[in-house]
This record gives C-alpha cells, sequence and structure tokens, in this order.
C-alpha cells in the first residue's frame, strides 16, 4: 500500500480520536488554569482548583455520596446480574433470547424515563429522594451489563465440569458456588468495576430520584448552574484518573483470565 | 434439588427483580398519566386529558419533533463517521492503528461527561478555542455554535463517537475474512469488498450503534441542557419541566408517549436484526 493512501486512509480514525479526545485533553488543560474565568489568550498555569478540591466540604460529601452509590450498586448489580446471566445462559428452551431481551430492557430505557418512573415507585414505597432508591434505580439500569457479560461467558464454560461435581454427591448451591463461582469470578468483578465506573457518572436517574445527599455528577451540574469554574476540570481530571485506573485493572483482569481459560 | 428446578429458582429471582423494580414503575407511570391534578391534587384518576393537552400543545409537538430529528441526526452522523473510520483503520492493516483508535476512543468512557462538557463549552465559545480562531483571521463576533441546534449536534460527537466506534470495532473484528479473500479471487476490487462484502456483514453491529445513539440522544438532559441551553427544548427537558412545577400527570403522559416511542424503536430494530441473522 503506497504512503499517501495509507496516510489518507489514517485521516478518519485520527480525525475520531481527536474529537474524542480533545475535551478531555481540555478539561486537563483547564484545571490548571489560574484564572477563574479561562479565556484566550492563556492567563497562566496554577494549583489553586486542585487545593479548593481538598478543602471543598460539599463537593467532598457529593464524591463520598457518589462512592458509596457506586460501591452498592457494584455489589448488588453484579449479584442480581451475575445471577440472571447463569441462569439463562443454562435455559435449555427456544425462548433464550426472549428472555435475555427481557431483562436487557432496562439498559435501553432513557434513564430519564427510568428515573422519572422509578421516582414515583419510589414515593409509593416511601424511599422517594433517598440514597437507597438511587441504589435500587441504578440497579436496575445498570445490572443488565453484568447479566449480559455472565451471560455470554457461562455459555462457553465446560458443563461436564458441573456434571462431574454433581456425580460426586456436591449439591446446586456448592456447584454453583464453587464449581460455576470459581471460574466466573474474574468477569463479574470485571463487570462490578464496570458497574461502579456506570453509577459513578450518572446523572439524570440520580438527579430525578435522589434527593439531599447529592452524588458526585449532580453537584457538579449544579455548581456549572452558577459559573463556568475550573474547579469542575480539576476534580474531572482527578476522577478521569481514577476511573481510567480502576478501568484498566479491570480490563486486564478480564483479558488475563479469559485468555488462561481458553488455553488448551 | 434437580439443576432444572434450581436454575428455575435463580430466574425466578431476576424475574421478580424486574417485575418489582422496572415493570411496576412503568405500569404506575401509565397509570399516573391518566390522572388529572389540579393545584398538586388527583382531581380524575381516568381521563386522557393529559394526553389531549399534549397533543395541542405546540411547544410539545416541537419538542417531539426536536427530539426525533436531533437524535436521528446524530444517530446517523455517529455511525457513518464511525463505521467509515473503523472501515479505514481496518483497511490500513497495521495493529498500533487499530490500537490506537480503540484505547482512544475507550479511554474517554473513563472522563466524566459534566466536566468533559464543560471543557466543549469552552472550545466552542467566543472566549475559547473558536473564538480565538474567528479573532485570529480578524472577524472580531464570530458565529455563534454554544446555545445552537448545531452545538448540540457537534456536543454529542465526542460523548457517542467513542461508543459508536466501540461497538463497530467489535463488530468488524468479526468478520471473516474468508468472504473478503473469496470476493477478491472472484475479481471484486476493494472498494466493492467493503461494500458488498464488509458493510453487508457489520449490519449488525451497525444498527446497535444507530439504536444506542438514538436512545442515549432521545433521554439526554444533559447536553441540551449545557450545550443548547434555552434555544433546543425536547422531550425530556419537557419532562423535567413538568416534574419542576409539579404537574405529575402531564409529566407521566409524557413519559408514556416517550416510552412508547422507545419501544417501537427497539421491536422496529430487534426485527431488522433478526431479520438480518436469518
Amino acid at each position: 500500500m503506497s504512503r499517501w493512501r495509507t496516510a489518507a486512509l489514517a485521516t478518519l480514525p485520527t480525525v475520531v480520536v481527536a474529537i474524542a479526545v480533545t475535551p478531555v485533553a481540555a478539561m486537563t488543560v483547564l484545571a490548571f488554569c489560574s484564572s477563574q474565568f479561562p479565556s484566550l489568550p492563556w492567563p497562566g498555569w496554577s494549583l489553586e482548583w486542585f487545593k479548593q478540591v481538598t478543602t471543598h466540604s460539599t463537593l467532598q460529601r457529593s464524591l463520598a455520596e457518589s462512592a458509596f452509590v457506586g460501591l452498592s450498586v457494584a455489589t448488588l448489580g453484579s449479584f442480581l446480574g451475575a445471577l440472571g446471566g447463569y441462569s439463562i445462559a443454562r435455559l435449555k428452551s427456544p425462548h433464550t433470547n426472549a428472555h435475555l431481551t427481557l431483562l436487557t430492557v432496562p439498559a435501553l430505557t432513557p434513564f430519564l424515563l427510568l428515573g422519572f418512573c422509578f421516582l414515583q415507585f419510589a414515593r409509593l414505597l416511601g424511599i422517594g429522594r433517598t440514597t437507597t432508591a438511587v441504589i435500587i434505580a441504578h440497579c436496575v439500569a445498570f445490572s443488565p451489563v453484568v447479566l449480559a457479560l455472565v451471560y455470554h461467558r457461562a455459555r462457553r464454560l465446560n458443563v461436564d465440569l458441573e456434571d462431574a461435581a454433581r456425580e460426586f454427591g456436591a449439591s446446586e448451591y456448592r456447584v454453583t458456588l464453587e464449581v460455576v463461582g470459581g471460574q466466573l469470578w474474574p468477569t463479574i468483578l470485571a463487570g462490578a468495576v464496570v458497574l461502579f465506573v456506570l453509577s459513578w457518572d450518572e446523572f439524570a436517574i440520580a438527579w430525578f430520584v435522589g434527593g439531599f445527599n447529592k452524588t458526585y455528577p449532580v453537584q457538579v451540574r449544579n455548581m456549572l448552574e452558577s459559573t463556568m469554574s475550573p474547579i469542575v476540570s480539576a476534580i474531572g481530571f482527578l476522577v478521569s484518573v481514577f476511573s481510567a485506573a480502576l478501568t484498566g485493572a479491570a480490563f486486564m483482569m478480564l483479558r488475563n483470565t479469559t485468555g488462561r481459560q481458553e488455553r488448551p | 434439588m434437580a439443576p432444572s428446578r434450581f436454575y428455575s429458582i435463580l430466574r425466578a429471582t431476576s424475574g421478580a427483580w424486574w417485575l418489582l423494580f422496572f415493570f411496576c414503575p412503568m405500569v404506575l407511570v401509565l397509570n399516573e398519566s391518566l390522572t388529572v391534578y389540579r393545584l398538586g391534587i388527583a382531581i380524575d384518576r381516568a381521563s386522557i386529558a393529559n394526553y389531549v393537552v399534549l397533543a395541542r400543545d405546540m411547544v410539545f409537538i416541537k419538542a417531539l419533533v426536536t427530539s426525533v430529528v436531533l437524535s436521528t441526526s446524530v444517530a446517523l452522523l455517529v455511525t457513518v463517521v464511525g463505521t467509515s473510520a473503523v472501515i479505514a483503520a481496518w483497511l490500513i492493516d497495521h495493529p498500533l492503528l487499530r490500537q490506537v483508535l480503540l484505547v482512544g476512543s475507550a479511554m474517554v468512557f473513563c472522563s466524566g461527561a459534566i466536566p468533559r462538557l464543560s471543557a466543549f463549552q469552552f472550545l466552542v465559545s467566543s472566549q475559547g478555542i473558536w473564538g480565538a480562531v474567528w479573532r485570529s483571521l480578524g472577524v472580531s463576533a464570530s458565529p455563534a455554535i454554544l446555545y445552537t441546534e448545531v452545538g448540540v449536534l457537534l456536543g454529542y460527537l465526542p460523548l457517542l463517537l467513542p461508543l459508536s466506534v466501540t461497538v463497530l470495532a467489535v463488530s468488524r473484528s468479526a468478520v471473516d475474512t474468508q468472504f473478503m479473500d473469496a470476493a477478491r479471487d472472484l475479481g471484486a476490487g476493494e472498494a466493492r469488498v467493503q461494500l458488498a462484502v464488509v458493510l453487508p456483514l457489520m449490519r449488525p453491529g451497525i444498527i446497535v450503534s444507530i439504536i444506542l445513539s438514538f436512545l442515549l440522544v432521545l433521554g439526554d438532559v444533559l447536553v441540551v441542557d449545557l450545550v443548547g441551553g434555552a434555544q433546543v427544548y425536547t422531550i425530556a427537558g419537557t419532562i423535567v419541566d413538568y416534574v419542576k412545577i409539579d404537574d405529575w400527570g402531564r409529566a407521566a403522559a409524557a413519559s408514556t408517549i416517550l416510552c412508547a416511542l422507545v419501544g417501537v424503536i427497539i421491536a422496529a430494530v430487534s426485527r431488522v436484526l433478526i431479520g438480518s441473522s436469518e
């Protein structure tokens, strides 16, 4: 392939990466801006906004709230997703796809709609505008991600191992926990990390269902209502580094275990 | 306990969770949409008055049309650009470029949407890069992007392109190269191989990309709010506004219409997907 043709073909993928990465790069640069109102020509560099993040009590409370919600969603959502994914993978029925579609519909429902519907229901249950309501609503929205991951992984597991354990007298609970769980845990753990990251950054449901204890995206959105402050970029930068490390770890875990289990 | 019975218990648990926390809230909202409120008090619990009011409300109809047009435009734009980029990256046959495309796209998922949108606001504002470019050309008042429909369309690109590229890249890597080799052996040129062999085989990925982008834009409030401001009004904004003034009946009716729209789209796309797999 000629050099010119390669360069011409590489243009579009480069433009796509540039479109995706430019706001992230701009956010990083804005985090180090010395002026409260960033503009060009560039006013200078500063670490002031990172210092403000460490002393901003409302922002810290919202980060703690998001971390609590994220961890709860990761635990409960991955358990429910794994339960559904594994049981559907072992379903011997022509309606397997229908079951899978039905249980994954919540993930395809616009979050605003899910948030509004759940708010109505939570008010009826007496948990409207509470952290519990946000956790349950996030589990409804995001657990299908783990369900899909576990379903596809469980279908590729060797069923003979489960049958062998049963032959040796293991109960169904023991087979599920020790034989299936032993093989599925990296997928479930990676799914839990994905749930944490998704829940951490979710706005619409948390805004509708959440109460006085605002999550991080809701708090940041409220801050942007008053002014375009670089503190938002500073906290965005710190959160991105944290999320990238978590996602990278989950990806490595998934890749390593998939490779190890598929080796003959 | 027999395995089949045990699996049934597991499925029943998942099903019960789905029924209680997904299906029940949906039914509740449908019921709420039939309730008419006056000064926050329900005065009629079996009426289609909310739907009638919405059907006559030109602001709501305009918001619905804007939502559908915006979602369709973004979904098509993102999918066309994403598909072309993925096909180009695979044509070069250089593993590094594919890695850069995938890692660059995946990296974006890790950074929060709101700080990125705030940075996007700066990029397209008159004080940011966009304004600086025009000033360098000697034009003091740059054409506005922020708080316009074009701005909203552009605002979705950094959020949805990475998602679309990831889905399409998975779809492209699943294409069996034997079909392409066979087409080349039969004398097809590279352009024809891509259009007549690769593109049809990528169809499930293309459809998933369109449906995901469409649904995400349809239910989004952030981009419209931060980049569109008061100039762009969508169905999501309508629901939020009705909730703000405690008109739960009309908010529920607008949500039911949105839900029906989503249902029709999912059903239509599922039909296409099943048709393509057959």
